[in-house]
């Protein structure tokens, strides 16, 4: 049926109109909205890009050797030559605090990616093979039953002395079993999903299933729980150095630091204060990158129809 | 029936899902998913498998694509065994069969793209070995269902639910499959969609000779598939005949019962209709006898002590009901 | 009067990125004791109708306009007290999923009883008749038992009547049915379409029935509003709309259904008629008639205006500039 060639636009009936009744929201380019959406992310990241800047340029941050001894400058409160102060023997709290953030970042991002690709092939294994499901989620169960603080103390203990590889690897088998559970039940309800079914209709082997189908779910909730975990590690760390297990005192690290002044912390507090202070910085900035990353990759929100 | 055997025969199938329970996950008891079912689909022909939920049609479909193992029974690819198979055995059969499921949205894993959704089966069937010949053979699928070529770069949320379902086609036929098993592969479409891939099925099957199992609830979307239909009920063919004599003369007092509660979207159209009384039993633990007599307008007390065998009332319609010929 | 008036409503809802206009200017009455159909394909808009007039919609993200007059009163303008008072006693719902709409923690009788006791200050025992009485009137066998199971021990079918039950204990003037029978199986579908429709003559409820199911619409509406992107683009008897359907989008659904018995009388396959295309997307503007990318009659015009709902016959009315008219303005 064809209109008549006369007929003009007053002959046909138009709707009333639809009025606006929501301003529609802004048109943010999508890095804009990310930063928007997810602001406390970027905030983490940005103190932890500080941090890690401090523990790369170190030596050219610090104002004095960290080990440097100086018997006749001890116990100084901050000044301007040693700006947060020097410690029993005279080093300087400001470099060995500049100089200890080395060590909680190699063993907070140590710790992360090597529980993460452990627990994570550990989680596989059990989620995909019924028989070793209940061995290994028992022996999990066992190892999380320990409080993790207390497994590092005693795997340090079995270690025989401190070295950044025995602490990464003594925190490293306290976190497993988070991972490991976390992936198992990604997997559980992953390996349920039609397009998995789909995947085996089409031939694809299990060896296929895991790496083109439950892998590549696995990764978001797996880089959350990686940076929760790397805050954990650093916490840890620094009470094992700082109950003397952990890092050799030779070593500036944050927790050997406290350790050092805790003697002296009610006369002169500044020398615990600063490094507990980086530390809670750091780990607050990992926190806040962890919770950013999660609400980003939250299905939920992410959806937004 | 011919010497030369059928593209696909079913034999005495059965499946039982047992219930673990108790102090060692002893099995306690089992659900009778599917009990003795037997059927042959030819090439080229469209079986459909009705039945309300929990019949077992959709079970009687992952059987047969060996998704999960059967408990007896026998099931041959032209004349071939392929029950129990073990995995490295099991590959060039899957090759000939895949499947369309029913929902477009989690059949489809939504971190891969397009391109690497449909080279899967190529990928697994090693068909195309280069990255090129993958594309190109990609691109000719998308094509033969209705999608541009170009949209092999897009992730599966960029489509709608119809465009989905053509994608999910594109990949069951990348394999050059003889049978295509289709687990209510419309029912989660709208009306005008759900048009648009019954009839590109209809188109596909013209065209490469597939043979297909429609499983489905909707019997009017049966009706415009099939050649022949199995009407399932509780596990059991209730009837298995041609299109048009289940449709025009049901032998089955179940299937009459199917058939007359479909609403018709014609007003004028009032019907005798039989209302079936009560609910389907449960599976656990099914009635003695013929499995439908509880809800049975018809039913005697020799329907509660022999089970019916599926009969032949003429012209190749089988009918699993002591009375009917009364029907 | 009639029972219940929508005019001119709109539902939009704000997303991160845009507005979506799920429904934009729906106008419809229901008199009492009517039954009223709302079909089309999904997102057209017909659930979140049935839910503005609960006031079930949250706000924000959606925003509710218009007017939803209900004996008269505005609801939009309601506050949350008086729809309390309203929900459950004067309009009822029921829902897709009768499953996820009890509460598994209560027995049937507890639920229809709740009702019962907050809108008409009944006792604990009265309660408790009214619910055997209401499971006995949707057909439930053995209500005296039934009425102190939970719902997990009732079948899919059985769940459905004890969602009407409890949508009924306080015979609504309006029952809104949001795809009631869509979950259930044909042989529980005919039953509780069945019941349904009986139960309106006996307790007098207007139902608003919201359904994508042509079938279920010929067989229970007297009246049927069609949706398209969230616009009415056509409303008649059910006779008239399955006779003489007057929008192309409604010819193009009522072809696009195989019937029970077409395809028998041809020896070779019949091809269904398709839409072709798909819905537009309500969040970007659309200009004209919503159709016309997907109409076979579009013509450059409709791309430009937005067509008017119009009488084409009496009571039967199209949004659609080329569909012809019988009558001048009714």
């Amino acid at each position: 049926m064809t209109a008549p060639i006369n007929q003009t636009d007053a002959e046909f009936a138009a709707a009333p109109d639809r009025p606006q009744i929501l301003t529609p929201p802004p048109q943010r380019s999508r890095r804009m909205a990310l930063l928007i959406e997810h602001p406390t992310m970027w905030i983490g990241l940005i103190l932890l890009m500080l941090v890690t800047l401090m523990g790369i340029f170190a030596p050219w941050i610090a104002t004095a050797d960290p080990s440097a001894l100086n018997p006749a400058f001890r116990v100084k409160p901050p000044s301007a030559d040693a700006w947060f102060g020097t410690d029993m023997l005279g080093r300087d709290i400001f470099s060995r605090t500049v100089y200890g953030a080395r060590v909680s970042l190699v063993v907070g991002a140590g710790v992360a990616i090597c529980a993460s690709v452990v627990g994570l092939a550990i989680g596989l294994l059990s989620g995909f093979i019924r028989w070793a499901d209940n061995i290994v989620m028992r022996i999990m169960d066992g190892l999380m039953s320990i409080p993790a603080i207390l497994l590092a103390i005693a795997l340090m203990t079995l270690m025989r002395g401190g070295s950044v590889f025995n602490v990464i690897l003594a925190i490293t088998i306290a976190e497993i079993p988070r991972v490991a559970r976390l992936t198992r039940s990604v997997v559980l309800s992953v390996r349920e999903q039609p397009y998995v079914e789909a995947g085996k209709a089409c031939g694809t082997s299990t060896l296929g299933i895991i790496r083109r189908h439950i892998m590549p779910n696995t990764m978001a909730p797996l880089t959350v729980q990686a940076t929760y975990i790397c805050a954990s590690a650093m916490i840890t760390e620094a009470i094992l150095s700082f109950i003397g297990a952990g890092m050799p005192s030779s070593v500036p690290s944050w927790g050997n630091i406290m350790a050092e002044g805790r003697a002296l912390w009610q006369v002169k507090p500044s020398i615990v204060f600063f490094p507990a202070l980086f530390l809670s910085i750091t780990v607050l900035a990992v926190n806040l990158l962890g919770d950013g990353l999660r609400d980003a990759v939250d299905p939920r929100l992410a959806k937004q129809v | 029936m011919t010497d030369a055997p059928h593209l696909i025969e079913v034999r005495n199938l059965v499946k039982r899902f047992p219930i673990r329970g108790g102090l060692f996950s002893r099995s306690v008891k089992a659900v009778h998913a599917v009990s003795d079912v037997s059927f042959h689909i030819a090439r080229g022909e469209t079986l459909s498998l009705v039945g309300e939920s929990g019949c077992g049609k959709s079970t009687v479909g992952k059987c047969l694509a060996q998704l999960i193992p059967l408990t007896e029974g026998r099931i041959t690819l032209e004349g071939k065994n392929i029950a129990g198979l073990g995995r490295a055995e099991m590959q060039p059969v899957r090759k000939r069969m895949n499947v369309v499921f029913q929902d477009p949205f989690s059949s489809l894993n939504p971190r891969m793209t397009v391109e690497e959704l449909i080279a899967e089966p190529l990928r697994s069937h090693r068909m195309a070995r280069t990255r090129t010949e993958r594309r190109t053979r990609v691109g000719d699928l998308l094509e033969k269902v209705g999608l541009p070529r170009e949209t092999m770069v897009r992730m599966p949320h960029q489509f709608s639910g119809g465009q989905r379902q053509r994608i999910c086609i594109a990949r069951a036929l990348a394999s050059e499959p003889d049978i295509i098993i289709c687990d209510e592969a419309v029912s989660a479409l709208d009306v005008s969609v759900q048009a648009q891939i019954i009839n590109l099925l209809m188109d596909l099957q013209k065209d490469l000779g597939l043979a297909l199992l429609f499983i489905s609830h909707d019997l009017a979307v049966v009706e415009h598939m099939s050649d022949r239909i199995a009407v399932m009920y509780l596990g059991r063919i209730m009837e298995i005949a041609d299109r048009d004599a289940i449709f025009r003369h049901p032998r089955h007092p179940y299937t009459k019962a199917l058939l007359s509660a479909v609403p018709l979207p014609d007003p004028s159209a009032k019907r005798d209709r039989v209302v079936l009384t009560g609910d389907v039993p449960s599976p656990i633990d099914p009635p003695s006898g013929c499995f439908f007599r509880t809800r049975c307008p018809m039913a005697t007390d020799r329907c509660a002590s022999d089970v019916p065998a599926l009969r032949d009332m003429g012209g190749g319609q089988m009918s699993a009901c002591h009375f009917a010929e009364e029907v | 009067m009639a029972l219940l008036e929508v005019r001119d409503l709109q539902i939009h809802f704000r997303t991160a990125t845009a507005v979506n206009r799920a429904v934009d200017g729906l106008s419809f009455d229901i008199e009492a004791g009517e039954a009223l159909a709302v079909v089309g394909e999904s997102g057209c808009g017909k659930s979140v109708t049935s839910m503005s007039i609960l006031g079930l919609l949250p706000t924000p993200p959606g925003k509710v306009a218009g007017q939803i007059n209900f004996r008269g009163r505005n609801l939009l303008e309601a506050s949350e007290r008086q729809m309390r008072k309203l929900r459950g006693a004067e309009i009822s719902m029921i829902f897709q999923e009768p499953m996820t709409s009890l509460n598994p923690v209560f027995t049937i009788g507890q639920q229809i009883g709740e009702s019962v006791r907050l809108h008409e200050n009944a006792s604990r025992a009265q309660a408790h008749d009214r619910a055997i009485e209401m499971l006995r009137l949707v057909g439930i066998p053995s209500p005296e038992r039934r009425v102190d199971e939970y719902p997990h021990q009732l079948s899919g079918g059985m769940r459905q009547r004890a969602m009407i039950a409890i949508a009924l204990a306080c015979n609504p003037a309006l029952l809104v049915a949001d795809e009631p029978t869509t979950a259930l199986d044909v042989t529980i579908q005919a039953q509780i379409l069945d019941l349904m429709q009986d139960l309106r003559s006996k307790v007098g409820s207007a139902v608003m029935l919201i359904t994508h199911d042509l079938g279920v619409v010929a067989e229970f509406a007297e009246r049927v509003l069609v949706m398209y992107a969230g616009r009415k683009v056509e409303e008649a008897k059910v006779g008239d709309l399955f006779r003489t359907p007057r929008h192309p989008y409604t010819q193009g659904l009522l072809n696009a259904v195989p019937k029970l018995g077409s395809s028998l009388t041809t020896a070779e396959p019949v091809r269904l008629a398709e839409i072709p295309g798909r819905v537009p997307d309500l969040s970007k503007p659309l200009s004209g008639c919503a159709f016309a990318d997907r109409c076979p009659r579009a013509q450059e015009v409709c791309r430009r205006i937005d067509p008017a709902l119009e009488a084409k016959a009496p009571g039967h009315f199209a949004a659609c500039h080329f569909s012809p008219r019988e009558v001048s303005a009714a």
